[in-house]
C-alpha cells in the first residue's frame, strides 16, 4: 500500500497525540416516544440509550457491544449527530456535537465518519465508486477537478481498490469489495475518528478477515480512532482495545478488552461471553455455560433498579429498589454496574490453555 | 412428549443418502450449476453440520431433496436422495408433500416468514399435526400442540399460544418452528441456520433445545450453517462445500483439528476468535467464484495457498478421496496439508494464551 502523497500520511493527523482524548459522550439518553395505542399509556417511550458515558482516544479501539435493542446502534447514529439525543453530549475534541449548529456540524463531520453494515442497501447503485467516493468532497466543497480526482483514487488504493474500479457500478463488486467502498467514501475527506456500524457482520468469514486487517492497516496508518459497534464478541475481541457491554440502553461493563473478556465482573457480560459457541469441538462439554433464561424485557417498560435483574441468578431485592451504578468496584480501572459484581476466580474466557 | 415409536432407523443407519445431486439454475448471466455432484448421508441420531459461505450451495442442495426449489428457474440434472428406499427426487409431488412435515421436517433461519401472520400460533401447530393426521380431532390436535410448545420450553404455553406469531420474540417464535418441526415426530430434521437471526444468549438457548430435541427422539439432523463455532457445538460430523462441491468430509475433531482441505484450514484461521488478543488474522485472498465462470480444475485454487502455480489444480478436478478414517478430501496437494496443520498445531500449542492474573 503506497502512502498518500502528503508527507504526514503515515503519521497521526496534525496536532493529535496518541492516547489523547478525541471523543467524549456524557451521560448520553435517547428516547423514542411510542404513539399511544390500546396497550401502552400516552407519553411512554421506548429508553433506547439511557445515560451512557464514555471516552475514546486517539489511535484507539473502543467497541461497544450487546445483543439487538441493547442501544449500541443508536449512540453510533447519535455520536454522528443522524439522531438527536434527548439529553446529555457528544463532545468532538470538546465541542459539543448536540449543540452545533449546521456550519460547524459541517466541520465536524469532516473528521467524524460512519461506515454502515449493509454495503448492499449503503451505496448509491446509480452512481459510480468513483461518484460514490468523491460525494463527502463535493459536499464539503473539495472536489476540485484533477485534484479530487487524485484524492478519490488514493483514497480507493488505501482500501485496496484500483483506480480503475472508480468507473464501475456497486452491484459489480462483491459484498467485501463493496463494504472498502464504504470505508473509502468514510476515508476521504481524512477524518480522525471512524464509528464502524457492524462493518462486517454482513461477510461471510474469508472476506470479514480481510476487511478486519484493512481496518487495523488503515488504524496503524492514519492513527485513526475507531468506535467499534459489533455484535460478535470475537471480532470486538479481535480489534478493540476497549470494551463497553450494553443492555438495554446502558453500559453495565466497560474496560480493557484483555480485562473484560477474561476476567468479566458483570453477569451479563460472564453470561454473554459464555454463550458464545467456541469453534473447537474439543470445548463443547466446557463447564462455566450460563445459558439465561428468557429474553429482553421491552425497552420501553425496562425492570426497575438493575435492569438485568430478570434475567440475572444473582438478583436480590436490593437490585429492584436500586440502581447499581457503573464504578470501578475493584481498583482495576474496569468499571462495572452490578452490586454482586464478582472477579471470576479463574479467567472465564473459554478456549484457554489449561 | 411421548419417545418414539417404530419406523426410526436404528441408531447409526443412514437415514438419508444424498448421490451425485447435480442443481443448475438459469440465470440472466447464464447457467450457474449451484450444486455440482454434492453426495453425503446423515444417519439416525447423528447431527451433520455443512457448512459454507454463502452462494456454496449447502442450502439449495436441501431444498432440491425436498422438492422446494423454484420450478422456473432451477432443475435437478442428476443425482439421488433416498430416504429409506424412496428417491424423494422422483417422488411425485403429492407423495413428496406426505413426506415433507412428517417424515422429514425442516426450520429455517427466519421464523417470521415461515410463520402465517393472520394465524395463531397454536392453530397452525395444530395444522401441521392433522395435515398428516386427519384423523386426528381439532381439539385434540390443539392440546397437543400446546404440549410441544410446553416442550420447547415456551413457559405459559396454553396461554401464549393463542396470541400471533408477531407478538412472540425471534427465540419463541423459533422454538415454534422446532415444536412444529417435532410435531410428527420426523426421521430427519434439516436446520438451515436456526440461529443465524438470534441473539447470542437465545442461540444458546436454541441450541441446547436442538440438542435436547435430538436426544428425545432420536432423529437425524442436518445442521446447515455458516458459523464454524456452531458446528463444533453441535456436529457430530461435517461436510464442507466451496463452490457446490463438498471438498471435505469428517468427524468433527478431525475437521476442526486435522483438517485436510485448503480451504477447510482457510476458514478456520480466518476466524477471528474469542480467546486471543488481536493480532493479524490470515485472511483467504479473493473472492467466492463466480459460479457463471467457473474456474479451471479445483475451484478454489486462485485463492489456495498450496496451488503454487501448479498445473494439475488449474487443468483437473480432485475427486474427494479418503486421507484417513471417515475422513475424505477433495485436493491434490492433501498431503502436504498434513505436514502444515501439524505444524500449526504445533506453534498454536506453544503460544501462551492469557495468563491468568493478567492485571485488568
Amino acid at each position: 500500500m503506497t502512502p498518500a502523497s502528503h508527507p504526514s500520511a503515515s503519521a497521526l493527523p496534525e496536532g493529535a497525540d496518541r492516547g489523547a482524548e478525541v471523543l467524549r459522550v456524557e451521560d448520553l439518553v435517547k428516547h423514542f416516544p411510542v404513539a399511544a395505542g390500546l396497550l401502552r399509556r400516552r407519553g411512554s417511550a421506548v429508553q433506547a440509550v439511557d445515560g451512557v458515558t464514555f471516552s475514546l482516544a486517539t489511535g484507539e479501539t473502543l467497541g461497544l457491544v450487546g445483543e439487538s435493542g441493547c442501544g449500541k446502534s443508536t449512540v453510533a447514529r447519535l455520536i454522528v449527530r443522524l439522531l438527536d439525543p434527548t439529553a446529555g453530549r457528544v463532545l468532538y475534541r470538546g465541542r459539543d456535537i448536540a449543540a452545533c449548529g449546521r456550519r460547524q456540524l459541517r466541520d465536524v463531520r469532516r473528521e467524524l465518519q460512519i461506515v454502515f453494515q449493509d454495503p448492499y442497501g449503503s451505496l448509491n447503485p446509480r452512481r459510480t465508486v468513483h461518484e460514490i467516493v468523491a460525494q463527502p468532497l463535493r459536499v464539503h466543497d473539495e472536489y476540485r477537478g484533477g485534484e479530487g480526482r487524485r484524492r478519490v483514487d488514493e483514497t480507493l488504493e488505501k482500501v485496496g481498490l484500483r483506480p480503475g474500479d472508480g468507473d464501475r457500478l456497486p452491484h459489480e463488486f462483491s459484498g467485501g469489495q463493496r463494504q472498502r467502498i464504504g470505508i473509502a467514501r468514510a476515508l476521504v475527506l481524512g477524518p480522525r475518528v471512524l464509528v464502524l456500524d457492524e462493518p462486517v457482520s454482513a461477510l461471510d468469514v474469508s472476506i470479514q478477515a480481510q476487511v478486519l486487517n484493512l481496518l487495523r492497516e488503515l488504524q496503524s496508518e492514519l492513527g485513526l480512532a475507531y468506535l467499534l459497534i459489533a455484535h460478535d464478541l470475537a471480532v470486538v475481541r479481535h480489534l478493540c482495545d476497549r470494551v463497553a457491554v450494553m443492555y438495554l440502553g446502558r453500559i453495565v461493563e466497560i474496560g480493557a478488552s484483555r480485562a473484560v473478556y477474561t476476567r468479566p465482573l458483570h453477569p451479563y457480560t460472564q453470561a454473554l461471553l459464555s454463550a458464545v459457541p467456541v469453534p473447537d469441538p474439543a470445548q463443547r462439554d466446557r463447564p462455566r455455560r450460563i445459558v439465561l433464561g428468557g429474553d429482553v424485557p421491552d425497552p420501553a417498560n425496562p425492570p426497575s433498579g438493575c435492569r438485568f435483574r430478570t434475567r440475572c441468578w444473582k438478583a436480590a431485592e436490593r437490585c429492584a429498589a436500586q440502581d447499581p451504578a457503573l464504578v470501578d468496584r475493584f481498583g482495576h480501572g474496569h468499571p462495572s454496574a452490578c452490586f454482586f459484581a464478582e472477579v471470576p476466580a479463574a479467567p472465564t474466557t473459554v478456549g484457554l490453555p489449561p | 412428549m411421548t419417545d418414539r415409536g417404530g419406523g426410526s432407523a436404528p441408531a447409526g443407519q443412514p437415514v438419508l443418502r444424498i448421490r451425485d445431486l447435480v442443481v443448475e439454475f438459469d440465470t440472466p448471466d447464464g447457467v450457474v450449476r449451484a450444486v455440482d455432484g454434492v453426495s453425503y448421508d446423515v444417519a439416525a441420531g447423528e447431527t451433520l453440520g455443512v457448512v459454507g459461505e454463502s452462494g456454496c450451495g449447502k442450502t439449495v442442495t436441501v431444498l432440491a431433496v425436498l422438492g422446494l426449489l423454484p420450478r422456473r428457474s432451477a432443475r435437478v440434472v442428476r443425482g439421488e436422495a433416498l430416504l429409506g428406499g424412496m428417491d424423494l427426487l422422483r417422488l411425485p409431488p403429492r407423495r413428496l408433500r406426505a413426506v415433507r412435515g412428517k417424515r422429514v421436517a425442516m426450520v429455517f433461519q427466519n421464523p417470521m416468514t415461515s410463520l402465517h401472520p393472520a394465524l395463531t400460533v397454536r392453530h397452525q401447530i395444530a395444522e401441521a399435526l392433522r395435515a398428516h393426521d386427519r384423523g386426528l380431532p381439532r381439539h385434540a390436535a390443539r392440546r397437543r400442540a400446546v404440549e410441544l410448545l410446553d416442550a420447547v420450553g415456551v413457559a405459559d404455553a396454553a396461554r401464549r399460544a393463542r396470541g400471533y406469531p408477531h407478538q412472540w420474540s425471534g427465540g419463541m417464535r423459533q422454538r415454534a418452528m422446532i415444536a412444529m418441526a417435532i410435531a410428527n415426530e420426523p426421521d430427519l430434521l434439516i436446520a438451515d441456520e436456526p440461529t443465524t437471526a438470534l441473539d447470542v444468549t437465545i442461540q444458546a438457548q436454541v441450541l441446547d433445545l436442538l440438542r435436547e430435541v435430538r436426544g428425545r427422539t432420536g432423529a437425524a439432523t442436518i445442521l446447515i450453517t455458516h458459523d464454524l463455532g456452531v458446528i463444533a457445538e453441535m456436529a457430530d460430523r461435517v461436510v464442507v462445500v466451496y463452490a457446490g462441491r463438498v471438498v471435505e468430509t469428517g468427524d468433527v475433531h478431525t475437521i476442526f483439528h486435522a483438517p485436510r482441505h485448503p480451504y477447510t484450514l482457510g476458514l478456520l484461521a480466518a476466524l477471528p476468535r474469542l480467546d486471543t488478543d488481536r493480532q493479524s488474522l490470515a485472511a483467504i485472498p479473493g473472492q467466492p467464484p463466480d459460479l457463471v465462470r467457473r474456474p479451471s480444475g479445483c475451484a478454489f485454487h486462485p485463492r489456495c495457498g498450496l496451488h503454487r502455480g501448479r498445473n494439475r489444480c488449474v487443468a483437473q478436478s480432485p475427486d474427494l478421496a479418503t486421507v484417513g478414517p471417515g475422513h475424505r478430501a477433495a485436493c491434490h496437494y492433501a498431503d502436504e496439508l498434513a505436514a502444515e496443520t501439524a505444524r500449526a498445531a504445533g506453534m498454536s500449542a506453544a503460544e501462551p494464551g492469557d495468563g491468568p492474573g493478567a492485571p485488568a
